[in-house]
């Protein structure tokens, strides 16, 4: 540990630490902009000047901090003379051809250049020369591009090449003419793009959504969690006037760093939908919170009491809090004890994460969590193109890659990581046979030449000293479960310390199936189906994997409350509705895919927001202490209300009661008591974790007809992000992948069109053709639609269509 | 003590021929400095546009905290205030508003005289606030000299070049 003296602190700090990293160590934030700490440095901006002296017995000279690394005895200065006048030309001359815009630039308040020039003391630019100017790109929904701004730090390519391995954004020119932005405009095509608005020291690259809205110091900043995902990426919500205007990255070194994909950061528009509903219904009527709670309270309790508590059904789901689905078993007691909970809301993906959860507890190694990647050196992602189930797990994925870690994809449809993985394009009904074969083949060792990738995925794994193995959701058989646990069983017997995670459906997946004792919405659409169910209360769920019959009849339940935030068919057909809060909105917490508890608080005072109220231009003149529709309550509490109401408690549980009372009836719920919003969160006690029932079925061997899998889309097609007209438009309408030996018979070159056909229904569908499709399978996206009924893997005839292309 | 009395009632004395320094006020009009800080003003630059770029600079230079501002795009691609209110209730005059306007927008103006009888008539929205002038700096347009493509086409602002070939590598 060379011992350094930093502008007279003495400090040591781990050899190979530069002196910008040092000087943070010895709390003297060094000017920075092409220096990031995950980018590295690249001495291009100069602007981190420091004179060092005493290391090597050379005279005193002022160096780039960034490019230095400490040595021992050596003695740095940043205030001296020669830094000082360093840097202030330094910035001077980036002023030279910087506009004079930042009144209009978004960027302004957390713009890096602004602080830094303030700092160095340029206020007056001296040289009356013209400013070169660009030509502005558009660059799709999401990101506003302003060339002029541009210092040519060089960080956006950096991150978006280099890091995030986009191929689709660089830089041309030379001289002072140095561009930074697509061949041609369109769309930026890597979904990490949002990130470039962070990576910008100055205004280059702002985001689009919070364009002229506010100012970064006006904002109410919370910390919350992405519900996009099952990552849990932690993020800043930043609201102004009852308005949701942007969501920002939270740094949380255990989760997702300072990254965040496009479908966190840009899929917030439904919060602020005009459609959203936001008042009490009962049978069409608005009414208020008291008389709904009431009625709904008194008419469970009368059906409880003449149709048995069997007729009522409680369902919600993945993207309901850890304290909603806890507060929805609280409803089942006393009177109403022996109705049903369903911690889902579609039986495929209950089981799923049931699955996944005995997985995790059967592999009997420590969960692969996202701050866990950063240590794997040989990572296997099996049954998912990972970019779309969980974005941030795969911009992790091609950080192992680069950083000399080996990387294999065993999953169709591989997208994102083809440049630095070895991809195994495996059909998703013999992923349980290529992970067996795997285990087998862990101890062969002998020393010829293996041309069988599943070879060198085995050698790599029984190699490494760190291996990761990482299950995807959509794409994953109960069998394939069963194999990855095992063949994280097996190198952790052969002295490796493995890591094992999986993919959860939805945010809070994992607590919801950590809740579950065992599958429960199998029976519970059944009976609704049949008729035997009197009352349903849904907690902001869809139907959307629900069989016709099942709305239907849902519609005709003689009780049927629904909460919820999203408007949708659900929303209509309720008798009673019950606005609730999203996410960024309320506090509560979720558990993200490796079993992390995260806790988020509410950023935003919810209500019309003020300008839906501008009375021309000028601000509403009515004063009212409660905001218009602002009596919207968080889904626990609506839960504890209706529990006051049916049950006769004297009082609502609070959150911490709801937390205190989960921590201590449920095993490995401990941490849940003292998590805060804005830390890192806790793990839950994986070895003590009640592990749910349930079973998954094998995929239907391949036979005819095309085994059609639903997946999910990096954009588009998560429930919540897809809501917003901006990003449906950059999403694009979902396109379903299909292998080149399928294509070839049905005769589609390239792209085209296509019927799918199971039952007596068929839907139309565009197509393309993906390279890493195995024969025999179909993706399609979840949000397009599908007969109903095609279970996952199932069959369905699949024709191409003349004409549309 | 007679002399003190005595020397008391000279003041008096010759203060009664001096001139009175009372201006009687309202009948006649008191001359207050062109700098004099009193009603703000919202100005135009000299196309007749707002200057206003609704930057929050003011807003948040106020110590009172009285000024409310919300930014909006105009079709062009000119930011505007949708709506800017000033509250003269919570206003003490204090100019750091008009020092902080990076566009001269914002000016102080020589009027005092805003008494009213309701609080409520001391909100000024941003249609009391805009003048059809541009102050104390008539020739000033912020959109000319910022390098924005709004007023003009990209490089032809004041200061500005015409746009480089970011495609050419020429020296």
């Amino acid at each position: 540990m060379p011992e350094i003296l930093f502008d007279g602190r003495k400090i040591a700090v781990p050899a190979g630490t530069n002196l910008v990293e040092a000087g943070l160590a010895a709390g003297v934030p060094v000017p920075v902009f092409c220096y990031h700490k995950d980018l590295g440095a690249v001495g291009s901006c100069r602007v981190c000047a420091c004179t060092i002296k005493g290391a090597d017995g050379k005279p005193p000279r002022t160096v780039m901090a960034c490019m230095t690394a400490a040595a021992d005895g050596m003695e740095v200065t940043t205030l001296d003379k020669a830094s000082v006048d360093l840097r202030r030309y330094v910035v001077e001359w980036l002023m030279l051809n910087h506009p004079h815009d930042c009144p209009i630039c978004d960027e302004g308040g957390e713009c890096q250049l602004q602080d830094v020039t303030i700092a160095c003391g340029h206020s007056q630019r001296r040289v009356p020369t013209m400013k070169r100017t660009f030509q502005n790109q558009f660059l799709g929904e999401f990101i506003q591009h302003e060339m002029n701004r541009c210092i040519t730090c060089y960080r956006c390519e950096r991150f978006y090449k280099d890091y995030a391995g986009g191929d689709d954004f660089g830089s041309t020119g030379s001289r002072d003419r140095v561009y930074f932005g697509r061949f041609e405009d369109g769309p930026l095509e890597s979904p990490f793009s949002g990130n470039l608005v962070e990576m910008c020291p100055t205004g280059v690259f702002t985001d689009k959504l919070f364009r002229y809205k506010s100012r970064v110091w006006d904002l109410e900043i919370g910390h919350s969690v992405c519900p996009h995902c099952s990552v849990g990426c932690n993020v800043h919500p930043g609201s102004r006037f009852r308005e949701l205007q942007r969501v920002r990255v939270r740094d949380n070194p255990a989760v997702n760093g300072v990254f965040l994909c496009d479908r966190g950061q840009f899929g917030h528009g439904y919060v602020m939908d005009p459609e959203r509903p936001m008042t009490v219904r009962l049978q069409g009527e608005s009414t208020s919170w008291d008389q709904a709670l009431g009625t709904a309270g008194a008419e469970l309790l009368g059906i409880a009491r003449h149709a048995g508590p069997a007729s009522i059904a409680f369902v919600t789901s993945a993207r309901a809090s850890v304290e909603t689905h806890a507060a929805l078993e609280g409803l089942a007691e006393e009177s109403l004890a022996g109705s049903r909970i369903a911690h889902f809301d579609d039986p495929d993906r209950e089981a799923r994460a049931l699955v996944a959860l005995q997985a995790l507890a059967a592999a009997g190694c420590p969960p692969l969590d996202q701050g866990d990647l950063a240590h794997v050196d040989v990572l296997l992602i099996a049954g998912a193109a990972l970019v779309n189930e969980a974005p941030l797990a795969a911009l992790a994925a091609r950080q192992v890659a680069r950083r000399g870690g080996k990387v294999f994809v065993l999953a169709p449809g591989e997208t994102y990581l083809n440049d630095v993985a070895t991809v195994i394009p495996a059909h998703p009904a013999r992923l349980a046979a290529e992970l067996g074969t795997v285990s087998a083949k862990l101890g062969d060792s002998n020393g010829a030449a293996a041309d069988d990738p599943r070879l060198t995925l085995a050698r790599a794994l029984a190699a490494a000293k760190a291996p990761g193995i990482l299950l995807g959701s959509d794409l994953v058989d109960g069998p394939a479960f069963q194999a990855g646990a095992a063949l994280a069983k097996a190198l952790a017997a052969r002295g490796t310390a493995p890591r094992f995670g999986c993919v959860f459906p939805g945010p809070n997946g994992f607590g919801a199936a950590a809740m579950s004792a065992k599958p429960a919405l199998p029976g519970i659409l059944a009976d609704l189906e049949a008729g035997k169910l009197q009352a349903m209360v849904l907690v902001e769920c869809e139907t959307s994997a629900w069989t016709p019959a099942q709305v239907e009849a849902l519609k005709q339940l003689p009780l049927c409350v629904v909460l919820d935030y999203l408007p949708g068919p659900l929303h209509q057909a309720a008798g009673m509705f019950l606005p609730t809060e999203a996410t960024y909105e309320t506090d509560g917490s979720y558990v993200n895919r490796a079993g992390r508890l995260q806790a988020f608080a509410r950023s935003r005072r919810i209500g019309v927001p003020v300008r839906a109220d501008f009375q021309g231009s000028s601000f509403p003149r009515d004063y009212a202490v409660e905001p218009p529709l602002g009596d919207v309550r968080v889904a626990w509490r609506v839960l504890e209300q209706l529990r006051q109401a049916a049950l006769g408690k004297a009082e609502a549980r609070t959150l911490a009661e709801l937390r205190a009372h989960i921590a201590r009836t449920r095993p490995g719920w401990a941490p849940l008591r003292d998590i805060a919003p804005g830390s890192q969160g806790a793990m839950l006690e994986l070895a003590v974790l009640a592990a749910p029932q349930g079973s998954l079925a094998a995929f239907p061997a391949a036979g005819s007809g095309l085994a059609v899998f639903r997946i999910d889309r990096t954009l588009g097609s998560e429930v919540l992000s897809r809501v917003a007209a901006p990003m449906r438009k950059m999403a694009g309408p979902p396109v379903a992948l299909l292998s080149p030996a399928d294509a070839k018979r049905l005769g589609i070159d390239g792209a085209g069109s296509i019927g799918i056909t199971a039952g007596n229904r068929t839907v139309e569908l565009a197509a393309r053709v993906h390279p890493a499709v195995p024969e025999g399978t179909l993706l399609v996206p979840r949000d397009a639609e599908l007969p109903h009924g095609l279970a996952q893997g199932a069959a369905a005839n699949v024709a191409a269509l003349a004409g549309a292309r | 003590m007679l002399k003190e009395t005595l020397n008391g009632l000279g003041v008096t004395l010759r203060q009664m021929f001096k001139k009175p320094v009372t201006v009687q006020y309202p009948e006649e009009k008191p001359q207050v400095p062109e700098r004099y800080r009193g009603r703000i003003i919202l100005t135009r630059d000299p196309s007749g546009e707002e200057r206003c770029v609704a930057c929050y600079l003011c807003s948040s230079a106020c110590p009172v905290d009285c000024i409310t501002i919300s930014a909006s795009e105009r079709e062009d691609g000119r930011r505007l205030p949708e709506a800017f209110r000033i509250n003269f209730n919570r206003c003490i005059f204090c100019g750091l508003c008009a020092e902080a306007c990076p566009t001269l927008a914002l000016q102080m103006t020589t009027d005092f005289e805003m008494a009213e009888t309701d609080g409520r008539n001391l909100i000024y929205e941003k249609e009391d606030l805009l003048v059809d002038h541009g102050g104390k700096y008539p020739d000033y347009s912020f959109w000319d000299e910022a390098g924005v493509a709004v007023t003009h086409a990209m490089g032809h602002g004041k200061q500005d070049v015409p746009p480089s070939d970011p495609r050419s590598n020429l020296p």
